[in-house]
């Protein structure tokens, strides 16, 4: 009896420790993130000229998007600029509409069987290589330098803002900077689950990566990523930088870092992508999130490194640890749940005010802080607007709960396989 | 009881009360009892023993009185008797002294003997049992042996006519009686009620049952369960001459028997619990009116102070004869004298036969079955005794047991021996108390603690009409424990807790159980800080719980925590069993005395069981013990963390990304 009593309180004693650090450490990164952002407001824009913008766009059947896509790229004011569309094997017309709308600007990268089609990683892996041993050898680029090219990487459904690149480039006139991200936005906000998703990646943006930018620590998240080459080269290996993750963005992220790179975000531009409406394939695509992420947490040596000291790397271990906090936060709160319909066990301690309070703001606390950046820089609009978002988002955030353990789940019977999202049709 | 002697005295004159009590009396004659034979429209009822009947040894004898209902016939007295004897003999069962059956010592066996209207005196019919061995040499044979007669009950016959008279209404022996109070009663209704149950149980001992009811229909009497309606008036009435203070209370409220059967309770609201006191009165049952009006009264608390007589005590004789072993039994309970006791001091003084040349023979004196003091039989006559009984002797129910052994000369017992004989004068022999505590806090401490008014609260948790009736069973209960008559003072749960005096909170929330001190709070029992028994008792599912405590220097029972989330599947299970604890506390075997200990729950099973809490400093010393290494772990981690984060590995450092590049 002695031994189950400790293991349960050790039970909660995990419990309580996710639960403080994941307010805790959310507090800290908006105090950061606020000052991040109010540094960089005044920081003025960059000379995008001064480095060859590489524009990846990985293409599967995206024959529906890809001509707006490239057409939108065109429009990114950037002095030196190459489009690779990489078309992996497409069955739909992709190719047929990329030879219609093709240009000197634009190259098109394609992969047949048995090659293509062995997700985004491979193929932008292949670009990559590409890139790096054919394109610039070229006469044209031959002079810029690893240091000098950045890759950009847009989905196909990815609207780059056209001002994206002065906005990215002054990131990268610090030479420790390795990869910067964007801001995503949903362009198709239609539905509650697409508004929520807006405000999903606002707060991610707005919150984590802005917070851990002002250590140099932010992740990359695939669409609106950019790279220095010279990065990507110095963490690749013989097939390239991007690894077989499902998430393989976060794990090149973790490698950069680890390679003594600075991740930053860049809060004042952005890109757009498609949202989803259906519930079905969002928790498809969110499940497979987080299989990747938990897959990532198992690269926690990679923190070990030389040049990933003090607070960067508690703070990349920090993120690595939050599936693994939100699944330990969702096993207690359905055990309380349980105990209050079950065994009549109150769900808060309502016996003490103050603990009562102090459980409430811990819950509470992180959503409110991250609608709470959206208000940022729009005065008392802003803080309104993010009241009425409150609930609202804590219901999508309960809504997509099931996810972390969908994901554990087949992370558990070790399902590799997944489906690419269905795109919706586009929208004008 | 005292009633107000302006009031009652005035109204009894006004009434024919010399010719009612004279018809009263001649109307329990044997006579007139033997002439009330059964009719085909009586009906018939079962009068239960209030306790079990038990003798022990070769000469042991017992007697129980059984309540039967006004104008009742005794048809039939059945039961078994259950004997540990191995020496030949008999065991006997008497009614009233009728020898009505007898069974075989060593087997016991069943009982079952015809009763009829001589077996009852005043409406009481004294079941008796004895022993008679066969006469045997060795005085002391089976002296340890027992016989109980088990499942006992006097079944009569009774008239179905509901009560036409406050008299009839308040005549003994009824099976239930129920106070009812509408749904939209006041504070001052609500009180009254409350004193009303507390003045029924008083007047009414085990095992008729009082509950509180509240509702709005119309009361369902039959001729064994009858209700009081408790209902406020509008008019003040008549104030009180005999005070020139513009305080002064309405004379009383007015009992009433209705057509409905239901004895009414009416008066101002400031008048309903002077005459809710009042119906502990007996002299109402002597009244053969309709209607009283102006009755008030006070409690009948006239607990024992200072130095006391056993015969003060109800112990008006102490006298044993025979030889062998021969026992009395005197018990002195702590709620008897209204006050928690530290201490008591017995002063016992009697006469006893000169022992014999060549006899031998001693008395012991045993408190609560532990030998505290021996004195051996002498020439000298006189017997004193001085025993002090010191606080960890003392419980809230004691029994001091007197046990005079005696062997003649012969030292055997056949043929007959002079017997010896040993007398207590209850008049001279005293019990003085010394106030203070002697038991641990817990159900033991109640209702002596409280003096003569019990401060009870509703709590916030449960419906407010649930509550009242189980504060009624709690009422019930706790004035079943004592002989003195209780008031009760209703106040709010912030009046309560911020009052600071010991009392009664029903329905305790989870916060009202956590301000107040209890022992066990819904946190603990979803906590997993403390030991075992805890813990248990919190796994099988909802259950109701009692506490009794010592907290913020005074003693409060409670019947809670209730959660909170009643609407919960589990919450509305233990708001069901909180119902049913109540009751239990009210009408169980036992009523309060079964409650012990300091947490006592009730499960789905409907049984109680005391949780053990366990050792205060243990519980910190846990509780403490966990903290610590939450805390301790918590620094590990963090001096970890920081250690870590700033620890290079063993391998060369690569170059610093960008140091070699200019943009």
């Amino acid at each position: 009896m002695v031994v189950l009593t400790w293991l349960v309180w050790l039970g909660y004693y995990v419990a309580i420790v996710s639960v403080l650090i994941g307010a805790t450490w959310t507090v800290v990164l908006y105090v950061a993130g606020s000052r991040y952002i109010q540094d960089w407001r005044e920081h003025p824009p960059g000379d995008e000229s001064a480095y060859l913008w590489a524009f990846m766009v990985p293409a599967l059947n995206e024959a529906v998007t890809i001509a707006d896509s490239v057409a939108r790229l065109r429009a990114v004011e950037a002095t030196n600029k190459i489009i690779i569309v990489i078309n992996d094997g497409s069955d739909d017309n992709t190719g047929e509409v990329l030879e219609r709308i093709g240009g000197s600007d634009l190259i098109i990268h394609t992969r047949v069987a048995p090659n293509a089609r062995k997700g985004k990683a491979a193929a932008l892996d292949d670009a990559y290589q590409f890139l790096l041993h054919d394109l610039l050898s070229r006469e044209a680029y031959h002079n810029w330098t690893p240091e000098q090219v950045i890759v950009g990487i847009v989905d196909a459904d990815g609207r780059l803002a056209t001002t994206a690149p002065a906005h990215v480039g002054r990131h990268f006139d610090n030479p420790r900077v390795g990869g910067v991200q964007v801001n995503v936005r949903i362009y198709n906000r239609s539905s509650y689950l697409t508004r929520m998703q807006q405000l999903e990646f606002e707060v991610f943006g707005g919150l984590y990566q802005a917070g851990r930018s002002r250590w140099g620590a932010a992740f990359m998240g695939g669409n609106g990523q950019f790279n220095r080459l010279a990065a990507l080269e110095s963490v690749a290996n013989d097939e390239g930088p991007w690894s077989h993750y499902l998430t393989e963005d976060q794990e090149l992220g973790l490698r950069l870092l680890s390679r003594g790179w600075f991740g930053e975000q860049e809060a004042f531009t952005h890109v757009d992508q498609q949202g989803l409406n259906s519930l079905r394939r969002l928790y498809k695509q969110r499940t497979r999130w987080m299989q990747g992420n938990l897959q990532v947490f198992g690269s926690l040596r990679r923190l070990n490194a030389h040049h990933l000291l003090g607070i960067r790397r508690i703070d990349a271990l920090i993120s690595l640890f939050l599936p693994v906090l939100t699944l330990i936060v969702g096993v207690a709160v359905m055990a309380g749940l349980i105990l209050w319909a079950g065994f009549g066990y109150p769900f808060l301690p309502v016996s003490n005010l103050w603990l009562t309070a102090v459980m409430v703001l811990l819950a509470l606390g992180p959503v409110s802080l991250g609608v709470l950046v959206v208000a940022r820089g729009r005065g008392w609009r802003g803080v309104f607007a993010s009241l009425k978002a409150f609930a609202p988002y804590m219901v999508y955030i309960w809504v997509m709960w099931p996810v972390a353990f969908l994901g554990f789940y087949r992370l558990l019977r070790g399902k590799q396989g997944w489906v690419k999202t269905a795109r919706e049709p586009l929208a004008k | 009881m005292t009633v107000r002697s302006i009031s009652m005295a005035g109204v009894l004159r006004r009434s024919t009360f010399a010719s009612l009590a004279l018809a009263l009396t001649l109307g329990m004659s044997g006579a007139a009892w033997a002439a009330h034979a059964p009719v085909a429209s009586d009906a018939v009822g079962r009068a239960e023993l209030p306790y079990v009947l038990s003798v022990q040894g070769a000469g042991g004898s017992s007697t129980v009185a059984v309540t039967l209902p006004d104008s009742a016939t005794p048809i039939v007295f059945d039961g078994t008797v259950r004997s540990t004897f191995t020496y030949d003999g008999t065991i006997i069962v008497t009614i009233n002294g009728r020898r009505i059956a007898q069974v075989p010592a060593r087997t016991g066996g069943p009982v079952h003997a015809v009763a009829n209207a001589d077996d009852v005196d005043r409406g009481l019919a004294i079941i008796g049992m004895y022993v008679q061995l066969d006469p045997h040499a060795d005085c002391f044979v089976d002296n340890t042996s027992t016989a109980t007669l088990a499942n006992a009950s006097l079944t009569y016959s009774h008239p179905v006519t509901p009560p036409t008279t406050i008299g009839t209404f308040l005549s003994p022996g009824l099976s239930k009686l129920t106070v009812q109070v509408g749904t939209k009663a006041g504070e001052a209704e609500q009180q009254a009620a409350l004193d009303a149950v507390a003045a029924l149980v008083h007047l009414y001992p085990v095992p008729t049952v009082v509950k509180l009811l509240v509702s709005d229909t119309a009361p369902k009497d039959d001729f064994l369960n009858r209700t009081v309606v408790v209902q406020a008036t509008d008019e003040e009435g008549p104030v009180g001459s005999a005070s020139p203070s513009s305080t002064s209370t309405p004379l009383g409220g007015t009992l009433e028997v209705r057509a409905d059967g239901a004895l009414y309770l009416t008066g101002a609201p400031s008048a309903l619990a002077g005459t809710a006191f009042a119906l502990a009165d007996p002299a109402l049952s002597l009244f053969e009116g309709k209607r009283l009006d102006h009755v008030a009264g006070t409690p009948d608390w006239a607990p024992a102070t200072g130095k006391t007589s056993l015969a003060d005590l109800g112990a008006p004789t102490i006298s044993m004869s025979g030889v062998g072993k021969l026992q009395s039994v005197i018990a002195i309970d702590q709620p008897a004298f209204g006050q928690s006791l530290s201490e008591v001091q017995v002063s016992l003084s009697g006469v006893i036969t000169p022992l014999p040349e060549g006899g031998a023979g001693r008395v012991d004196f045993l408190w609560n079955g532990t030998l505290i003091d021996s004195i051996g039989m002498s020439s000298d006559t006189a017997l004193n005794a001085q025993l002090a009984i010191s606080s960890e002797q003392l419980n809230r129910n004691n029994q001091l047991t007197i046990e005079l052994s005696y062997v003649p000369p012969s030292g055997q017992c056949t043929p007959q021996p002079l017997a010896a004989r040993l007398d207590f004068d209850a008049k001279q022999s005293f019990v003085t108390p010394t106030a203070g505590d002697s038991v641990p806090p817990g159900f033991e401490r109640f209702p002596q603690v409280l003096g003569a008014s019990v401060p009870i609260a509703l709590g916030s948790a449960g419906n407010p009409a649930s509550l009242l009736q189980q504060a009624g069973d709690l009422i019930a209960g706790l004035q079943s424990s004592t002989t003195e008559q209780l008031a009760v003072n209703l106040m709010s749960t912030a009046q309560f807790q911020s009052a600071g005096v010991s009392g009664l909170l029903v329905g305790a929330s989870a916060v009202e159980t956590d301000t107040l001190g209890a022992p066990l709070t819904i946190n603990d029992l979803i906590s997993v800080g403390d030991p075992a028994p805890r813990f248990t008792a919190a796994l099988p599912g909802p259950l109701a719980l009692a506490q009794a405590f010592f907290n913020d220097k005074r003693d409060v029972a409670i019947l809670g925590p209730i959660p909170t989330d009643a609407l919960s599947v589990a919450g509305k299970a233990a708001l069901q069993l909180n119902e049913q604890f109540a009751n239990q506390i009210a009408a169980g075997p036992g009523r309060w005395t079964q409650l012990t200990g300091q947490v006592v729950s009730m499960g789905a099973t409907g049984q109680l069981q005391e949780i053990a809490l366990p050792a205060a400093p243990d519980s910190s010393t846990s509780g403490r013990s966990f903290l610590i290494v939450g805390l301790i772990a918590t620094a590990f981690l963090i001096i970890g963390l920081v250690v870590w984060s700033r620890t290079k590995p063993q391998e060369p450092a690569p170059e610093l990304p960008g140091s070699s590049t200019t943009s």
